[in-house]
């Protein structure tokens, strides 16, 4: 693959995000704003998936003309939306519940990919309410870096499922929803290690519910949009265990493991997510059929950008 | 009565020529327009697009089916209702027959054919063409011009088979597809060149 598309595809997006993160984590008089630093990650990472878009499949048309150009339609509601729910933040057990289900029923509702029956979206649904319970709950717990780390993980591994699809736009939006969260995880770091409060404590930062709404969306929408459109060798099980990742953040609260806190807990935590990641990507990588004429050592989309 | 043999010569003569005149003047029999199936073990459909501003990049699609109505003796335009099936398409790699059937280019999930629906014609010359239709892609219909050579015809009373060479250029832009046009990885430009061969079956009624 070019530099250049790269640089544009994934780039930009990245370029965004980060305009819209580090200052809300990093600049402590932005970062007292109310909703800004909880709505940062979410407003980021919507834009990286809508300029992803634009870069690689121009201007999304309205009503769309592919059932997958509903993808930055969604991101555009959720771009709005992540400052609304950053606010809520903190409204309780009643607020969680509401906002859970309101977002996997209006994404189940206007995700229809195709092969997804009536059930299907359902499911869709059912998992973004769930991951964001799930995200919302762990982003009060836990510091921003275990979140922001394992979503670069996720994406990046659905990235790569995406690739062996031969789906290369979702690819490319999957490689810039990875790297935004990887400026999210940066940021979260520097924060931690490098800031400290009026007392002197290390500053942690949330990724805030508006965080937790935007994940929680955009990582169940890309996994079915993948496994919908998937032609090749990857299965759904391998869909599900890479989009489902996130949810073994919950195992880091059982019993004997939540009271530990620091970097190293949170690092633990993370391999905790990169469990299903890792199953997933051996599976596909190790099962793939080898079924091409060619002598194998290019791949498609190295074919369509030189040599073949 | 005897007739002289000289009045019943000219009387013949007439009558001869009249019947000469009469079959002169009949309008001249014109074949009947017949239905085509296309027979897709000899029918194909080869593409071309600039690959990164330098050659030409070729693909074909294998599974090209529908009917063609067409009288054996050109005396009318050729009417085509062609399909392609997008997962026939075939460049030689299947990696890259799966990434053009994906959704940055055909769609094949959510789209599984071309297709191709004549709206008029007009003659060019002996058995060609230049037909008007409706080009379907990504599900866009869109008015196009094809180029059609009328390969040949042969046939008996019964049967027929008959051959068309279709030519068109496209920009696939206006079909919504449009993936590496900006970047400059592959042309907008597309020339679709669509071989077909039919077997005529029963009258089309017309």
């Amino acid at each position: 693959m070019s530099i250049g598309q790269l640089l544009l595809t994934i780039g930009l997006p990245t370029l965004v995000g980060a305009i819209l993160i580090v200052p809300a984590w990093l600049v402590p008089r932005i970062r007292e704003i109310s909703g800004l630093a909880g709505s940062a990650l979410g407003v980021a990472l919507g834009m990286a998936l809508v300029v992803a878009f634009m870069c690689e499949a121009g201007v999304p048309s309205l009503p769309p003309e592919q059932k997958w150009h509903m993808l930055p339609i969604i991101a555009c509601g959720i771009v709005i939306l992540c400052p609304v729910v950053a606010i809520m933040d903190g409204s309780g057990e009643l607020g969680r519940w509401l906002i859970s289900i309101a977002s996997g029923a209006i994404i189940g509702w206007l995700a229809v990919f195709p092969q997804m029956d009536l059930l299907g979206r359902i499911l869709l649904g059912v998992w973004v309410g769930l991951s964001f319970m799930v995200l919302s709950w762990v982003s009060h717990r836990r510091r921003g870096i275990t979140v922001t780390l394992s979503l670069t993980i996720v994406f990046t591994a659905m990235s790569l499922l995406c690739f062996e699809s031969h789906f290369i736009t979702l690819t490319l939006i999957n490689g810039a929803l990875a790297a935004t969260a990887g400026v999210g995880f940066a940021s979260a770091l520097i924060a931690e290690v490098w800031t400290r409060d009026e007392e002197g404590k290390r500053r942690s930062i949330a990724i805030g519910w508006g965080g937790a709404f935007a994940a929680a969306s955009l990582v169940p929408l890309a996994c079915f949009c993948g496994w919908a459109y998937t032609i090749g060798d990857v299965m759904w099980i391998h869909w599900g265990l890479v989009g489902a990742a996130p949810v073994m953040l919950l195992f880091g609260e059982l019993p004997g493991f939540h009271q530990r806190h620091g970097l190293v807990s949170s690092f633990l935590r993370v391999g905790l997510v990169c469990i299903p990641v890792a199953v997933a990507l051996v599976l596909v990588f190790t099962g793939i059929d080898s079924d091409d004429e060619s002598d194998g050592s290019e791949t498609h989309i190295e074919m369509m950008y030189s040599g073949r | 009565m005897r007739i002289p043999s000289s009045r019943l010569l000219i009387v013949l003569g007439l009558m001869g020529s009249g019947l000469f005149m009469a079959f002169a003047q009949a309008p001249k029999p014109v074949a009947r327009i017949e239905a085509f199936q296309l027979d897709p073990v000899h029918c194909m459909a080869l593409f071309r697009v600039h690959h990164q501003g330098a050659g030409q990049f070729w693909g074909r699609f294998n599974d090209v089916s529908g009917t063609v109505l067409y009288p054996r003796d050109d005396s009318a335009a050729p009417e085509f209702d062609v399909k392609v099936a997008v997962n026939s398409i075939d460049t030689g790699t299947t990696k890259l027959d799966r990434t053009l059937m994906g959704p940055d280019f055909f769609n094949g999930i959510e789209f599984d054919t071309l297709s191709f629906k004549s709206t008029g014609a007009e003659r060019v010359g002996e058995g060609r063409w230049k037909v008007q239709g409706d080009l379907v892609i990504l599900g866009k219909k869109k008015p196009v011009e094809v180029d059609v050579e009328v390969t040949g015809v042969r046939g008996n009373p019964v049967v027929a088979k008959a051959g068309w060479e279709a030519i068109l250029d496209i920009k696939r832009s206006d079909f919504g597809m449009n993936w590496g046009i900006d970047n400059g990885a592959l042309g907008d430009h597309v020339r679709l060149i669509i071989g077909l061969e039919g077997e005529s079956g029963p009258p089309s009624g017309r």
